[in-house]
Order: structure tokens, then C-alpha cells, then sequence
């Protein structure tokens, strides 16, 4: 008769096919031996079933840092913040896209607009094509963090 | 939604998908880490690690089917170097009275007397070397089969067999010698 020793932990694990499974139980039906042995490797797989590691709260979740290292660092995200900064940084980048359009085409003001409002930036074209000063700018930049600041 | 499901839509940025991802794992990756690792703490740290992984792995993940062996790879990967970078396994032991509730049919003596078993328990599969203690850990705790626990540790299933049997034996002699075994 041939032994089921190195069977037994599969066994009692469930990891064994439907054949060699009837295969050890049978023979755990005949053999004292292996049976004897089959109950020890049972209790020792019992009693690690009470070891488990604690369970935590589902409030315990680590998703808002997972959350904050992944989508709260990805490009976009001053969206994600919502509010006044993140409008106030559309707009900065906005206000950058139309400056380089204005340094671009200096003094033709029909191509300006044209382009202006291609790009989507229609809210200023016709802005810096009348002033393009300093004082200018930084009117435009009030006026768009204040549209920011309404919606 | 399956796993594969989600990973698919992870890899394409869907952030609804990915926390569905780790919100249903989580739980499963902490457990192993602390079982590797012996501190909750540093568990909880390599939780987000290896989330943060799987989200950056998420578009060359091709798994189908596999995601559980292949997230236990990455938090495995994680906790080996980590324990390589420690050298010297620190168990803490950690408190899980406010976790668990004593069994109605159990007095507050048998409570303890349990709660003195898993740590025993606990602290053996500790002592065990890592990679017998990461297969057993991923075969009992995690309930992954033979196949899965290969994939996720690179090796075969006979490999796996071997770890296991070998984790098995180390801690039948150690927790007879501490009174927990017949
Ligand atoms: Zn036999």
C-alpha cells in the first residue's frame, strides 16, 4: 500500500483533482498511519484559520491617499481642487495662450481676432487688440479671475 | 464588475474603476502585508505603494483572469524589499481587541485564551523564511490556490507545494513545542 504523506497538505487544502482526491480518501479509509497524520495536518490548518490578520473598518480605507498620489498629481488636476484656484489657473493659462498670439502678430489686429477666435479665445481677443500696455494685462487678468469666481 | 473589467478601465484613467479596484482589495492586501511584514503600520504604508503601482502598471496589466495573482505579485515584490532593506523581521504584536468580539458561547477566559493562540499562531508564521511564509500566507489568508500563489510568486506549482509543505512542518514543530499543537 503506498502511502498519501505528501498528498495530505494539498488535501486538506482542496487542491487536489477530483481523481487523486478519491484517490487519498480512500486510502485514508484503509490506512491508520495516514489518517492519523491526515488530522494532525487538519489541525494545524484549523488553527491557522484563526490567525488571520484584524479586519479593519471599510472607514479605514487608504483610498484618499491612493486617491491623492495618483489622480490628485496627475496633469488637469487644478480642476480637482475646485474653486477659485483652479479657474484662476485656467485662466493664467488662457491669458498665456493669448499673449503668445499677441506676440505673434504684432499690429495686425483683423488677423489677431481671426485667430483669437479660432483658438477659443474669443473673451480677449478683442481686448488686447485694443490695448496691449501692461495696465491693459492686468485688467484682462482681473476681469477673467472675477468670471472665474462666479460660476 | 470583474477585475479585469476594471483594470481595463483603470489603464484609461477612469478613477470611478480604480477605486472600485482598491476598495474591494484592500482589505486582503493589508492583511497579507502585516502578516509579512509584522506591522501594521508599515503594512498600511506598502498598501498604498502597491496601489499606487497597480495604478501605474494598469495599462500593461494583460492578465485575464489573473489580476488577484498579479497585485499579489507587486505587494509581495514590496514587502520582500522591504524586509531586505530591514533585515531583521520586527514583529509587533498588534491589538485587535477593539476588532474582534468574543463568540456569545465563549466566556471572557476562553476570549483570552484565543486571542493567546493567534498570537502564538501569528508569531510563528513571523519566524517562518519569507518566501514559506508568503506562500503560506497567500494560500491560507488569502485563499489563493497553488496556481495563483505560483503566478504570483514566479515560481511552479511544485514549488509552491514544496514551500508549503515545508512552511507547514516548521510550524507544526514550533507550535508543539508551545503547547497549541497535540
Ligand atoms: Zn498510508
Amino acid at each position: 500500500m503506498k502511502h498519501v504523506t505528501k498528498k495530505l497538505q494539498a488535501f486538506v487544502a482542496g487542491e487536489l483533482s477530483g481523481a487523486e482526491r478519491q484517490m487519498v480518501s480512500d486510502h485514508l479509509g484503509q490506512c491508520p498511519a495516514c489518517a492519523a497524520q491526515e488530522v494532525e495536518t487538519r489541525q494545524l490548518w484549523d488553527l491557522l484559520g484563526e490567525a488571520t490578520a484584524p479586519s479593519f473598518d471599510q472607514s479605514d480605507s487608504a483610498w484618499p491617499e491612493i486617491q491623492a498620489r495618483t489622480f490628485g498629481r496627475q496633469e488637469g488636476t487644478l480642476l480637482y481642487g475646485g474653486g477659485l484656484w483652479s479657474k484662476a489657473g485656467i485662466a493664467g493659462a488662457a491669458l498665456a495662450a493669448g499673449l503668445a498670439l499677441a506676440i505673434l502678430l504684432p499690429g495686425n489686429g483683423a488677423a489677431d481676432k481671426a485667430l483669437a477666435d479660432e483658438s477659443g479665445a474669443s473673451w480677449g481677443s478683442s481686448f488686447w487688440l485694443d490695448e496691449q500696455s501692461d495696465a491693459g494685462l492686468s485688467e484682462m487678468w482681473l476681469a477673467l479671475a472675477d468670471e472665474g469666481s462666479d460660476s | 464588475m470583474d477585475d479585469d473589467t476594471l483594470m481595463a478601465r483603470t489603464a484609461k484613467g477612469e478613477e470611478a474603476a480604480f477605486r472600485f479596484l482598491v476598495q474591494r482589495w484592500e482589505q486582503g492586501v493589508l492583511a497579507f502585508l502585516i502578516h509579512m511584514l509584522g506591522s501594521v503600520e508599515e503594512a498600511e504604508d506598502l498598501v498604498q505603494d502597491t496601489f499606487v503601482q497597480v495604478f501605474g502598471k494598469a495599462g500593461k496589466y494583460e492578465g485575464q483572469g489573473a489580476f488577484k495573482s498579479w497585485l499579489f505579485r507587486i505587494a509581495g515584490n514590496l514587502a520582500r524589499s522591504r524586509l531586505r532593506r530591514r533585515k531583521v523581521l520586527r514583529w509587533v504584536q498588534f491589538d485587535t481587541s477593539e476588532h474582534d468580539v468574543p463568540g456569545a458561547d465563549k466566556g471572557p477566559l476562553d476570549h483570552l485564551e484565543q486571542k493567546e493562540t493567534e498570537s502564538r499562531v501569528r508569531q510563528a508564521v513571523a519566524a517562518l523564511p519569507t518566501r514559506q511564509r508568503q506562500a503560506l500566507v497567500l494560500h491560507r489568508f488569502q485563499g489563493l490556490k497553488y496556481k495563483e500563489v505560483a503566478a504570483a510568486m514566479e515560481t511552479t506549482v511544485p514549488g509552491v507545494e514544496s514551500l508549503i509543505q515545508r512552511a507547514m512542518a516548521a510550524l507544526r514543530s514550533d507550535l508543539a513545542g508551545k503547547g497549541e499543537l497535540s
